[in-house]
């Protein structure tokens, strides 16, 4: 069996880990041996904010540490991009550029790796519980009825730099999603990092108007493959008090509806 | 004015630098002539365009241009009689092939006092429907001052890309009109709420008239 | 230390009137760019095309530079040289003074715009006149461009009314068609064209070959004040030069298609020196002024490829920030992506680079450049650049070093988070989110914190690790 290492990114492991848990599942279930070795950041605060050298440490670590698996696998495009996108340049006068090189031809985001490596099938797997299986089933939880209006946001870096925009539609297609598409997926969320709180104004607006596309195609729910992007959209919605829930593309393949969406309250009882 | 050449000689000496060069070559026309070898003559690298005369009327009236396929010039005279209105003044190019042809209506050899202008193409071009007429052959208010300009294009001369065009008419060092327009269609705006107006300061018509062979 | 960007980005958001002309331009642009892409098979190639070109004639650049200003003054006309925008003003006013002009009609440059040309010419006592209908407006409304193509994109019709009714004395009229509108400026500037002593223009692309100045425009007023005026006067940058006509082909295909979504314009016109005896008309001088402003120094720089930019506006039409507050915000006559790179090492200015900071790195603008400039990279090299020349706040500095230095160390790391993640999820107490977080003003002034789950990723799998092999898995 390959071995994929598994970095989860700090958004999920400092906000949200059941993100992390369902990918592991996902990559699990695929057939592979799924590792979660010590790790951090991936160095992009600091390659976008100037500080180069600080990046390259940060990379370097994640580099040795991961590069003894077959597979890097991580659920953002934007950690994502930046590994197997940026790592190359911020390296690029560096001597350990081929072994970089080698690194990043390993290294994929969630969603195209069940795709075009794993080449996972999904059908069986429904996101919807079916009639006999009452115990997954929450009834307390609109979001398990079919009827549920499911929209995707296409996170930059994933779309730009990781080439992600078939591969989540592919796989919710074939758990049983369907997406009603709202304008201007592609359009940035607002959150691109230090951005959003430098420009809070400016990035709060964006986020408006993302929010807007997605009450006007009746979104109940709106799915994404970067957390950042959902933190920021849900931070947002839930300051102006829409009537919007956010979760993970992991999360909604691998049918996960009992944890709260982003930034909802903890159920009770 | 000496400032003036003394910032042009330490500006050669930077882009020469900043192109890991010492400094100008001995011969220039020599070395330009070397450098533009390749490429000179080269066709557009695109896809070929099978039907000129179909791609040229479809992107033509994709620009608003509205066409009219003649064998004669004096056919033409029929839709001035339709179209111009009482008063209004014809300025035609003095261009050699324009000539022969009897105008049915009032002429004008002043721009400024002509509302409808007629032209002969050079050379026309099929990938964007436009036509190039120039200074030594057609007056600029001509071409600019009218409310409806009437272009004749020989079928002929219609090419597909521009580079055939630039290679017809023999464009090179020392080979060029002082002025050379390629129209595609009536003068436009979108300044305003980004909304499109036809008709800014140019025509505010594009009439074009296929001359068949 | 206030940030400039920001304090005019906030009163952009609370313009209305700009709010309702950004709305208006917004999908626009977009929407017909994108039709012009999809009418054609080879647009990639296009790009490659013109990429190619803008690349070559910078690496032979003094070669087609030099052979262009022969070419010129083999045909009469002149060259000449402007290190900055004072020498540009000083010469074009030489040049009008010589030619007794009392009278300017201009054509849309942005390089005059980037002068500040026009205050100049009338500090000179000399009137020049905007032909162009959305540099016309702007001259009404005393205000600078707010985007390179579509100037008075920020004016709202209704303002644009206004303005006429009252620098127009034309009476009673109705003025609330754009036709209208367009009309009433025909009939006005028309006479602007037919006085003028000098026309004065920019040019897109200037041909070394036959020594050629390329005008590509919609409303016919550039080709007026070109061909009619007995001087032309054109205002450009040395780094425009490219080698042939075929060249200019190349070009001329992507500039429209990204600009307004027209396969080309409705001129685009090629003018080489002054009359000669076989024209029926055209200026008697030819005057082409190259400016400089410290473009040599990019040349020779890591911003190079700066230099490729063909004007033609997708960036800013594409982009998320200039598509929020507008282009006055950037505080410069090159706003949006490309000017978050080109004001700064055009300016020198130390607020400047706060716009390379203004940009969430969406990365929309570098993949519709129709000549491919990786615009992020070049803003982010400009943040790096920006640390020696006015240093990071220092809660920033200390906070991103202080976080790299933990990071660094994944044992503690681990440790460190889990306590922090599981202190913000005890801090929301059920509620799922924080609306106020000490130090994180800048995330809870506009939204809430979506609280973590408790515990980090990291701790929770190691524990869940150690849980399944005490259970004999």
């Amino acid at each position: 069996m390959k071995s994929v290492g598994f970095f989860a990114s700090c958004p999920v492991d400092l906000f949200r880990p059941s993100v992390g848990f369902a990918s592991v599942e996902l990559l699990e279930q695929a057939g592979f041996t799924v590792h979660v070795p010590p790790q951090s950041c991936c160095g992009q605060v600091n390659f976008n904010n100037g500080v180069s050298s600080q990046a390259r440490q940060l990379a370097w670590n994640l580099i040795t540490t991961f590069e003894p698996f077959d597979y890097t696998v991580i659920p953002s495009g934007s950690c994502g991009g930046m590994i197997k996108h940026h790592y190359p340049e911020l390296f690029q006068d560096d001597p350990r550029l081929p072994r970089v090189l080698t690194f990043c031809e390993k290294v994929f985001e969630l969603t195209d790796f069940l795709v075009t490596v794993a080449e996972q099938d999904l059908t069986q797997r429904l996101v919807f519980p079916n009639a006999q299986s009452s115990a997954t089933r929450s009834s307390a939880n609109p979001l398990s009825e079919k009827s549920a209006v499911i929209t995707y946001h296409d996170s930059c870096a994933g779309l730009r730099e990781m080439g992600i925009k078939q591969q989540p539609r592919k796989l919710l297609k074939a758990c049983g999603v369907a997406v009603s598409e709202m304008v201007d997926t592609e359009v940035c969320c607002g959150f691109g990092g230090t951005f959003c709180v430098k420009h809070a104004q400016v990035s709060a607006r964006m986020a408006d108007n993302k929010i807007d596309n997605a009450l006007a195609v009746n979104a109940d729910l709106v799915i994404g493959g970067d957390l950042s992007c959902l933190l920021n959209l849900a931070g947002r919605a839930k300051r102006r008090g829409a009537n919007l829930n956010f979760r993970h593309v992991a999360e909604v393949l691998v049918g996960d509806w009992q944890t709260p969406a982003i930034g909802e309250a903890d159920e009770q009882g | 004015m000496d400032s003036q050449s003394d910032f042009r000689t330490r500006l050669f000496a930077k882009i020469a630098q900043a192109n890991g060069k010492q400094s100008l070559p001995e011969n220039l026309t020599a070395s330009f002539q070397q450098l533009i070898n390749g490429t000179k003559g080269q066709q557009s690298g695109l896809a070929p365009i099978a039907d000129c005369l179909a791609a040229f009327k479809e992107n033509a009236r994709l620009a608003a241009c509205e066409l009219f396929e003649v064998i004669s010039l004096s056919e033409i005279n029929t839709l001035l009689s339709e179209r111009m209105p009482a008063g209004a003044n014809l300025m035609v190019s003095p261009q050699p092939a324009l000539q022969p042809c009897e105008w049915s209506v009032a002429t004008t050899d002043n721009a400024r006092e002509a509302q409808w202008g007629l032209a002969l193409a050079e050379i026309a071009i099929a990938e964007t429907g436009s036509v190039c007429l120039h200074s030594e052959a057609v007056a600029t208010g001509l071409l600019y001052l009218v409310e409806t300009l009437i272009v004749v294009v020989q079928q002929s001369q219609i090419v597909a890309r521009q580079e055939e065009a630039w290679q017809q008419m023999h464009i090179g060092t020392g080979q060029r009109p002082r002025a050379l327009h390629m129209i595609t269609g009536p003068s436009r705006t979108a300044d305003v709420e980004q909304m499109l107006q036809l008709g800014a300061h140019g025509p505010r018509e594009v009439l074009i008239f296929i001359l068949a062979n | 230390m206030s940030n400039h960007f920001v304090v005019r980005t906030q009163a952009a958001l609370a313009n209305q009137q700009l709010q309702s002309a950004l709305a208006k331009a917004g999908g626009g642009f977009v929407a017909r760019r994108q039709a012009a892409i999809d009418a054609v098979d080879d647009f990639e190639l296009m790009r490659d095309q013109a990429q190619a070109v803008r690349k070559k004639s910078l690496a032979d650049l003094e070669i087609y530079l030099a052979y262009f200003e022969q070419q010129v003054e083999a045909a009469g006309g002149r060259v000449h040289w402007a290190e900055t925008t004072e020498d540009l003003r000083r010469i074009v006013i030489e040049l009008c003074q010589q030619a007794n002009a009392k009278t300017i009609a201009k054509g849309k440059s942005m390089v005059g715009e980037e002068a500040h040309l026009n205050q100049a010419l009338e500090a000179a006592g000399m009137t020049p006149w905007e032909t162009d209908l959305g540099e016309y407006i702007l001259q009404l409304a005393h205000e600078p461009p707010s985007h390179i193509v579509a100037p008075a994109l920020h004016k709202t019709k209704a303002e644009i009314e206004q303005l006429f009714k009252q620098a127009h004395t034309l009476g009673e009229r109705d003025l609330s068609a754009v036709k209208a509108i367009v009309d009433e400026a025909r009939a006005v500037i028309r006479e602007r064209f037919l006085k003028a002593d000098v026309g004065i223009t920019g040019a897109n692309m200037l041909i070394a070959e036959t020594g050629t100045a390329v005008l590509v425009t919609n409303e016919g007023n550039g080709d007026l004040s070109a061909c009619l005026p007995r001087t032309h006067i054109i205002t450009s940058t040395f780094d425009r030069v490219i080698p042939t006509w075929e060249d200019a082909s190349k070009i001329i295909r992507v500039l429209a298609r990204s600009a307004t979504g027209q396969p080309i314009t409705s001129y685009t016109s090629f003018f080489s020196g002054p009359k000669t005896a076989k024209d029926h008309d055209g200026p008697e001088a030819f005057h082409v002024v190259l400016l400089d402003n410290r473009r040599s120094e990019i040349l020779g720089s890591d911003y190079r490829e700066m230099l490729h930019c063909i004007r033609c506006g997708a960036c800013m039409n594409h982009c998320p920030v200039y598509q929020t507050v507008g282009g006055h915000a950037y505080d410069s006559v090159y706003p949006g992506p490309m000017g978050a790179v080109l004001s700064p090492l055009l300016r020198g200015y130390n607020q400047d680079y706060e716009l390379a900071s203004a940009s969430s790195f969406c990365g929309r603008c570098e993949a519709v450049c129709p000549v491919r400039i990786p615009l992020p990279k070049l803003m982010r090299k400009l943040r790096e650049q920006e640390q020696s020349v006015v240093p990071p706040g220092l809660l920033q500095k200390f906070a991103l070093a202080g976080f790299t230095w933990l990071a660094n160390k994944p044992g503690l790391y681990r440790r460190l988070t889990g306590l922090a993640s599981a202190c913000l999820h005890r801090l929301a107490g059920g509620r799922g989110r924080l609306h106020r977080l000490p130090l994180a003003s800048g995330w809870t002034s506009v939204r809430d914190l979506p609280a973590p789950q408790g515990g980090s990723f990291q701790s929770q799998y190691r524990r869940a690790g150690s849980a399944k092999k005490s259970a004999g898995k």
